[in-house]
């Protein structure tokens, strides 16, 4: 073995976890503004409780920090109304390709009740994709792109 | 980039009248006045805003991290990239790492149907507010005011959907 190799430590042990899984919050939408930075389905993975919190307190801070100082930035061309309508866009495309591969065949469904959900998700992807497409052709006839 | 020291440049002259994004402040003692801006150097490339991309839903994975409702706020184009890649770096990181965490009480498809939820109900929220009292002097602004309403209403009814399906139980064992 490798003079270097012998002295090199061991990879740490991680630490146990701070408590039981963290499961998904229920946000009622006027409270909307309580979760502003990460996605809910990235902070599902941050399921030790102690991680999890940090990562939200981090993100409402940077959130608070971007609102003090978004106005020193570039204007949106097509104005900031319109601009953050096309982020929800974005947003719920990002859902809806979730909810598809999710829902999808590649998943392993492993009871009758999976596959239900499955094809709950499914049909709520295919919703939210027509109804985005609606709010699409919107901003894009206004802005001429229409094709 | 401004140092600590520096004032931040101003905004673009002839820009239009911004709508304040929402969120809720601390209040806080007025800010003293800035020192005048140093004058623009004309060599310096104009920097122009970072748009919200075009997610393909196939490509959700690339876009895992941040919400495009809060990057939107984040125009200036090279902390927006700056933003991703740390968001990119996050990603694989809890990747490694969440195998070391407890398993989700309700299992794999039912806690990430409700993580959805969740961001459809932020959405929800997020277009009510931007459907908030559409200006009077902007027929095209109050149209979106109202699309925003009704696309609202519409996220709405299907995290809904699956919440009905999901049920009221959350993994509790009796």
């Amino acid at each position: 073995m490798h003079e270097l190799a012998k002295k090199s430590t061991a990879a740490p042990t991680p630490p146990p976890p701070s408590g039981p899984a963290v499961s998904p919050p229920i946000i009622r939408p006027a409270d909307f503004e309580d979760y502003p930075a990460f996605r809910e389905v990235f902070l599902l993975y941050f399921a030790d409780p102690s991680a999890n919190a940090t990562l939200r307190s981090f993100g409402i801070l940077l959130h608070e920090m971007v609102l003090d100082f978004w106005g020193h930035w570039p204007n949106h061309s097509e104005g900031l109304f319109p601009a953050e309508l096309r982020a929800a866009v974005a947003d719920l495309r990002h859902v809806q390709g979730a909810l598809q591969e999710w829902t999808g065949a590649a998943l392993p469904l492993e009871s009758e009740y999976d596959r239900r959900l499955a094809e709950v998700g499914a049909d709520v992807a295919r919703r939210i994709g027509e109804q985005t497409d609606r709010l699409e052709a919107e901003l894009d006839f206004f802005v001429g792109r229409a094709s | 980039m401004c140092l600590p020291h520096e004032a931040p440049p101003e905004a673009p002259p002839g820009t239009e009248t911004r709508r304040v994004p929402p969120g809720r402040r601390p209040p806080r003692r007025p800010a003293p006045p800035a020192p005048p801006p140093p004058p623009p150097d004309d060599d310096e490339p104009p920097v122009s805003a970072a748009p919200s991309p075009e997610i393909d839903p196939d490509l959700w994975g690339d876009f895992a991290v941040f919400r495009e409702t809060f990057l939107v706020y984040v125009s200036h184009a090279r902390y927006n990239a700056a933003l991703r890649v740390f968001g990119e770096l996050l990603f694989e990181m809890v990747l490694e790492a969440w195998g070391h965490w407890p398993e989700q009480p309700e299992g794999y498809i039912r806690s990430h149907l409700r993580a959805a939820v969740a961001d459809l109900r932020h959405l929800q929220g997020y277009l009510t507010t931007q459907g908030e009292n559409p200006p009077e002097d902007e027929p095209y602004e109050a149209h979106l005011c109202r699309m925003a309403v009704r696309m609202s209403r519409e996220v709405g009814g299907v995290a809904e959907q699956i919440e009905r399906e999901l049920g009221p139980w959350r993994g509790e064992v009796s």
